[in-house]
Order: structure tokens, then sequence, then C-alpha cells
């Protein structure tokens, strides 16, 4: 059985019923890991705890799912992420 | 001796000294000046650190993309240049204040991305990679000095992230 979204805790955690939009950081040769790891506190608040673990996601699985919520919140949080260099998608989930 | 070479340091109020010589201020400005250069520039189309710096919000969805490049396009355009100014009046700065240092992190980084872009950077890049080719070679040295600068003053902003990545990742959690 699949159970891919289930596995992965960053996504897990990040998705909600009522909050169809993902925003979606993607692995870069370039941005060192402790860089992402300061803008996920910096730009959202998180725990170091949290910030490190996206940022394990991100290095070791290629991508984490780093903060959900409507489509204009979710752009939001792309373009502020793109202003500080990361690789952001979003997608619906 | 021990901070007396690094290029940033914490002082009190959570200001940042800077120590760098004439020479690397020169260097910084030369590459401020070139990405100031990018960004105004007309060969931006054909430049691949324009796709690194502003990447599609929706890789998949051109006509969504459109819509989000039109509404955020000239915002961050304007912040990366108001970075650059804020840097590009600065370079002589011996010390920076907590927000400028901040502007300082961001520039130096978008260097790295560009000439991370540019020279097609992958996690086996290494010097090897362009022997043969010296303006690849030099543009290189530039990139890892960047680095250099860009983690030094990481570990300036924030002193815990230094034992960052020691330990490699932390034991997945179970999950059922």
């Amino acid at each position: 059985m699949k159970t891919d979204v289930l596995e992965d805790p960053a996504i897990d955690e990040a998705v909600e019923a009522d909050r169809p939009w993902v925003v979606v950081v993607w692995n870069d040769p370039v941005n060192l890991m402790t860089y992402v790891t300061w803008v996920f506190q910096t730009l959202f608040g998180y725990s170091r705890e949290k910030a490190e673990r996206l940022m394990w996601d991100v290095h070791t699985k290629g991508k984490a799912a780093v903060s959900s919520g409507s489509r204009d919140r979710a752009e939001a949080d792309v373009a502020r992420l793109h202003a500080y260099g990361l690789w952001a998608t979003m997608e619906r989930n | 001796m021990a901070d007396n070479g690094a290029p940033f340091r914490i002082t009190d109020h959570d200001a940042v000294s800077v120590s760098l010589s004439d020479g690397e201020r020169a260097a910084l400005r030369e590459l401020v000046a070139g990405y100031r250069e990018l960004l105004r520039g007309e060969s931006q189309a054909s430049d691949p650190a324009i796709a690194r710096l502003f990447p599609p919000a929706y890789p998949e969805d051109p006509l969504r993309n459109f819509d989000f490049d039109r509404g955020a396009h000239d915002g961050l355009m304007d912040q990366r240049l108001a970075a650059i100014d804020e840097v590009e009046q600065h370079t002589d700065a011996e010390v920076l204040s907590p927000e400028r240092s901040r502007s300082w992190l961001g520039v130096l980084n978008d260097l790295r991305l560009i000439l991370g872009a540019r020279l097609n950077i992958t996690e086996d890049t290494d010097e090897p990679t362009f022997r043969g080719d010296p303006a690849a070679a030099e543009a290189f040295g530039m990139y890892r000095w960047l680095t250099y600068l860009v983690g030094i003053l990481l570990e300036a902003l924030d002193p815990t992230l230094e034992d960052l990545g020691a330990d490699g990742p932390p034991p997945e959690p179970k999950t059922g």
C-alpha cells in the first residue's frame, strides 16, 4: 500500500483539509544548510528544531512542505522565499 | 588569535563588525555592481542567473505563473535593488547594524546563486571541474570566497548554526 504522504512528517504536518495549497522548498546545490535553516527560522518564526527538520528533508529527500494555506497566503510565502533565494514552488495537495 | 581573522563578528547590541581587506572590499564592490547590471540589463533572457533569482511559483502552469509574476516580480526586483543599494553604499563599513547585516547576507547569498547558476554548480563541483577554463576557475574562486563569507556571517548572526550538520540528519520519527 502506498502511504507516501503520511510517511513524510513534514508534509503530514502541513496538510489540513481546509488549507489546500502547500508551499514546497526544493533542494539546490548552492544554498548552505545553515542558510536554509536560518531562513526558515527568520521567515516563518519556526523553532530551531522544526527549521532544522525541514532543512534536512530538503537536503536528503529533495524537498519539503514548509507552509500551507489559502492560495494568496501560499503565493505570499513563495514570494518571500524567493526573496531569500530559496527555490520554492506551490501546489494544491 | 581566536577570532582575529574572521571577516564578520557579532559585537555588542547585535551589530556585526566587518574585517575585510581593501582588496576584498573592491572585489565585493565589483560583484555587487555586476549584480545591479544584471538586474537592470537587457541580457536577462540569456542569463541562467535570472531564472534562478526569479523562479516560477507554478512550474507546470504557465498561465498561473504569469499572474504570479505580474504580482510578485516587481516587488522582488525592488527588494533586491534596495539591498544592493544598501550594500553598495556601505562596502567600507566597519560595523553593520543588525538590519544592514541581513541585507549583506541576502546580497552575498544572491551573488552565490548568480555564480552558481552561471557555472552550473552541482554537489560534485570542485576546483578540477574548471581546469583549462581560467575565467570559470576565477569565478569559482569568487564563489568559494562568497560561500565562506555567507557561512561566517550566518555564524555571527546565530552562533548555534556552527554546529549544524556535524551529526547528519536526526533519526526519522516513527509514523505508526
